[in-house]
């Protein structure tokens, strides 16, 4: 069982569409999988198509022994379930602040699915708080999708020396360039400069309407447009992944 | 017994589900997703130990298709393999393997092998039942379009030995999606409003009924219901069917070597057949007797070869292991050896089972157990009770395992401990023959009896067997150009453990024989088969001795 977070200081820059698609890829290949939408903003819960609301909200949520289990929704595709956003996560952060262990509560609501489900995707908000605390103490993995703009690069820089300073040596961080547009000169310039490092991962995810249209359908690129570049990447991307760990 | 699960609903036939689908329609939207086919072949052995068990072994070639539609079917070559509960509500292990194993010792090390194999032994899986599903997914979706419930309408054939297909029905089965209970409850309940029962039957119970099959009905026991007062020919007749009728059972299989138990029921019905002729006594006409004895003797001759060699390979990792380990690799070319004899064998016997001579014997068999049974002033026993007859026979024969154990000492020639071993396998049969006139769970103790006794004689007579036929086998291999000397030392080595092996059987016999012969054991036998006579002429006696004194 993995724990993977889909991460960013930064908002819109294509965490939700890597969680949703990702997920739907590896459930695809036949994995248990669930992805947690624990942003408020509810992206991926619209995605799936599946009401933004949890039972009691963050406060009955965060109760010494609360479960998961039964707040947790089919979605349209087999072997795929998600566990809906809830209006009432803007004040994770409070409820957080008065546990005992404020840091370890997302993982201690984790760990009894960990025996049901092959993969857990986090889609996270874009905050760097005690709600991204307990993310990073939660996960495995954390892919970072990146904007080839300075700016973003700036932000990676940020988490990366965060989780030093937070001896969060357990969690690998991948990050990979998204929403590439091939014709912006800058773009090109700074994958140019990073490729020899081998920091970010080889599979970029370029600007793209279908993604764009996930909106719109409401599903996963993959069901809508199986052939598309942009599910061929996220496919890729998927594989790529499985092999840095 | 054996329901589907919940939420299954059959349709009758040429029940069209359209006018169900509108039904729910009114409350949400219906989308039709993907038609799968896929095929599942169930598996016992030919005594169906699994099913005996409530197991269900079934191999499943599901294609694996996409809900998406445009993406391509991934089409696995796999077949997975679960085992089961009979009414599916409970599985125990399941693997994915690119062809089902004949024995329980070819799969892979796992659950499902450690599980099947102490139930099928040397058992060979056959495969009874070939269904094959035609699925076809639909999706209802709330008003956000998202699929709430899904509902599978199956279509399921059975398909024949010339792959012909029959339709078994149709039925509805309602997938739940984790967290919509409320429009599970309502789709229910529209389905429910429809009239449509829950199928009770599983479809393999229907399989079963359009095949004829019927699971549990191979016995190799007799499990005859005889009656105390019945003319003992005619009883005699019910006991020669019921085991021509095993023999006819399991030809087929012995035939083909399918596995070595169909040629072990096979012989077991002939030895028993046999030994009808020559136990029980003045019940069948002499002439039967006298003509039938002899062919039915032939028939076991022609079997014993290939026998004796199962009875080697069965037992080869026995051998292997009674051997130190850097002696072992030279014990292949043994096995080889005994294969290759084997198929020989089997190919000599499978010859004879299709000859003029055994289909004659068969025949002619038949047509006399057919013939209908008079009783005869010159057949003495053939009109009387046969609990008379059966008590008579069984006591005799009891009689004569005592006396014959008794003289048993330690220095008594092994000879006489296989002339024993031989009178209380007839003593064995001639119970079983018989078993059923007699209270069941007494009967079943004294056979118990007999046969804790019986294992030690066996153990003694199957180490000298084996040994002589070491020995006869090591010959072979000399003069076959077969065998190296490392091979025969090791068989040597083999012979060696056996010697011993009977040395310590033959010190275990007359503890044996003083349990099997204590008073209390005397003392069951003779309240169950005394005849009445000698025990009411033994009464009178002890009566007349009593008032003389
Ligand atoms: N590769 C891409 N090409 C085109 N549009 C994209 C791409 N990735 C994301 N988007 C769009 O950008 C917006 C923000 O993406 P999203 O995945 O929600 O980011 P985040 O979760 O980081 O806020 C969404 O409207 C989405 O459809
Ligand atoms: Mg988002």
């Amino acid at each position: 069982m993995k724990i993977i977070a889909s991460y960013s200081i930064k908002g819109g820059v294509g965490k939700t569409s890597t969680a949703v698609n990702l997920a739907w890829q590896a459930a695809q290949e036949g994995a248990n999988t669930l992805i947690w939408d624990l942003d408020p903003q509810a992206a991926a819960s619209f995605y799936f198509r599946i009401k933004p609301k949890i039972k009691g909200g963050t406060k009955k949520l965060l109760k010494p022994k609360s479960v998961l289990d039964n707040l947790i929704k089919g979605t349209d595709y087999l072997n795929l379930d998600l566990l809906p956003a809830d209006f009432s996560y803007r004040h994770m952060e409070l409820g957080l602040n008065e546990q005992k262990h404020p840091t370890q509560q997302l993982l201690r609501l984790l760990r009894p699915l960990t025996q049901e489900y092959d993969y857990i995707f986090l889609d996270c908000p874009p905050t760097l708080t005690l709600v991204s605390e307990n993310i990073f103490q939660a996960a495995d993995i954390m892919i970072c999708p990146v904007i080839p703009t300075t700016l973003s690069l700036r932000t990676l820089q940020q988490l990366e020396d965060f989780c030093n300073d937070n001896n969060l040596k357990h969690l690998s961080i991948l990050p990979f360039f998204s929403m590439v547009d091939r014709r912006k000169k800058m773009h090109q310039q700074i994958i140019e400069t990073f490729k020899p490092q081998g920091l970010f991962l080889n599979q970029q995810i370029a600007y793209a309407s279908d993604i764009e249209k996930m909106g719109l359908r409401r599903a996963a690129v993959g069901d809508y447009a199986a052939s598309s570049q942009a599910a061929k990447s996220y496919q890729s991307l998927w594989q790529e992944i499985q092999q840095r760990w | 017994m054996a329901t589907l699960p919940n939420n299954l609903f059959k349709l009758e036939e040429g029940q069209d589900p359209a006018a169900l689908w509108e039904q729910i329609n009114v409350h949400y939207d219906l989308e039709k997703s993907i038609t799968q086919t896929h095929d599942s072949i169930c598996y016992d052995s030919f005594d169906w130990r699994l099913f005996l068990q409530g197991w269900q072994l079934t191999a499943h070639n599901k294609k694996t298709a996409y809900e998406s539609g445009q993406n391509t079917a991934q089409q696995t070559e796999c077949w997975s393999i679960i085992l089961e509960s009979v009414d599916g509500q409970q599985q125990y292990a399941r693997q994915s393997l690119k062809q089902v194993p004949t024995f329980a010792w070819d799969f892979p090390d796992s659950l499902l092998k450690t599980q099947l194999q102490p139930i099928l032994e040397m058992r060979a899986l056959l495969a009874h039942t070939h269904l094959h599903w035609v699925v076809q997914t639909w999706k209802v979706l709330d008003d956000e379009q998202k699929t709430v419930v899904r509902l599978q309408l199956e279509t399921v054939y059975v398909v024949g030995e010339n792959s012909e297909h029959t339709c078994l029905g149709q039925a509805l089965r309602v997938l739940p999606v984790r967290g919509y209970t409320k429009a599970l409850q309502r789709v229910l309940q529209i389905i429910q409003a429809q009239a449509l029962e829950t199928e009770q039957k599983s479809w393999l119970e229907l399989a079963w009924r359009q095949t004829q099959q019927q699971p549990g009905s191979y016995s190799s026991k007799l499990n005859l219901q005889l009656k105390p007062d019945m003319p003992a020919n005619i009883a005699t007749k019910i006991i020669l069917q019921r085991l021509l009728d095993t023999m006819q059972e399991n030809e087929a299989g012995t035939r083909q070597n399918l596995d070595s138990e169909f040629l072990h029921d096979f012989r077991v019905a002939i030895r028993r057949t046999r030994s009808v002729l020559s136990q029980v006594k003045g019940v069948l006409p002499k002439t039967t007797v006298t003509r039938f004895k002899p062919q039915f003797a032939w028939l076991g001759s022609v079997t014993t070869p290939t026998r004796d060699l199962d009875v080697y390979l069965l037992d080869f990792d026995k051998y292997h292991a009674m051997l130190p380990a850097q002696v072992q690799p030279d014990l292949a070319p043994l096995l080889h050896f005994l294969q290759q004899h084997h198929r020989q064998a089997q190919q000599k016997m499978a010859k004879t089972l299709v000859s003029k001579t055994y289909q004659k014997l068969i025949q002619e068999w038949q047509q006399f157990i057919h013939s209908p049974s008079r009783a005869h002033p010159q057949i003495p026993n053939s009109g009387r009770p046969v609990i008379e007859v059966a008590n008579e026979n069984i006591w005799k024969a009891y009689r004569k395992v005592l006396k014959a154990g008794k003289r048993i000492n330690d220095d008594t020639p092994v000879v006489a401990l296989h002339e024993l071993r031989k009178d209380c396998k007839k003593l064995r049969y001639l119970m079983e023959f018989f078993q059923s006139l007699y209270p069941k769970d007494r009967a079943m103790r004294s056979i118990k009896i007999l046969k804790d006794f019986q294992n030690i004689l066996g153990d003694i007579q199957d180490y000298f067997v084996q040994v002589e036929h070491l020995q006869s086998f090591a010959e072979q291999m000399v003069e076959e150009g077969t065998g190296s000397s490392r091979t025969l030392l090791a068989m040597g080595v083999l012979v060696g453990h056996l010697l011993d092996l009977e040395q310590q059987a033959r010190t275990r016999f007359t503890e044996r024989f003083e349990i099997f012969a204590q008073e209390t054991n005397r003392h069951r036998f003779a309240e169950l088969f005394k005849p009445q006579k000698a025990k009411i002429t033994k009464v009178i006696t002890k009566a007349t001795q009593a008032g003389g004194a």
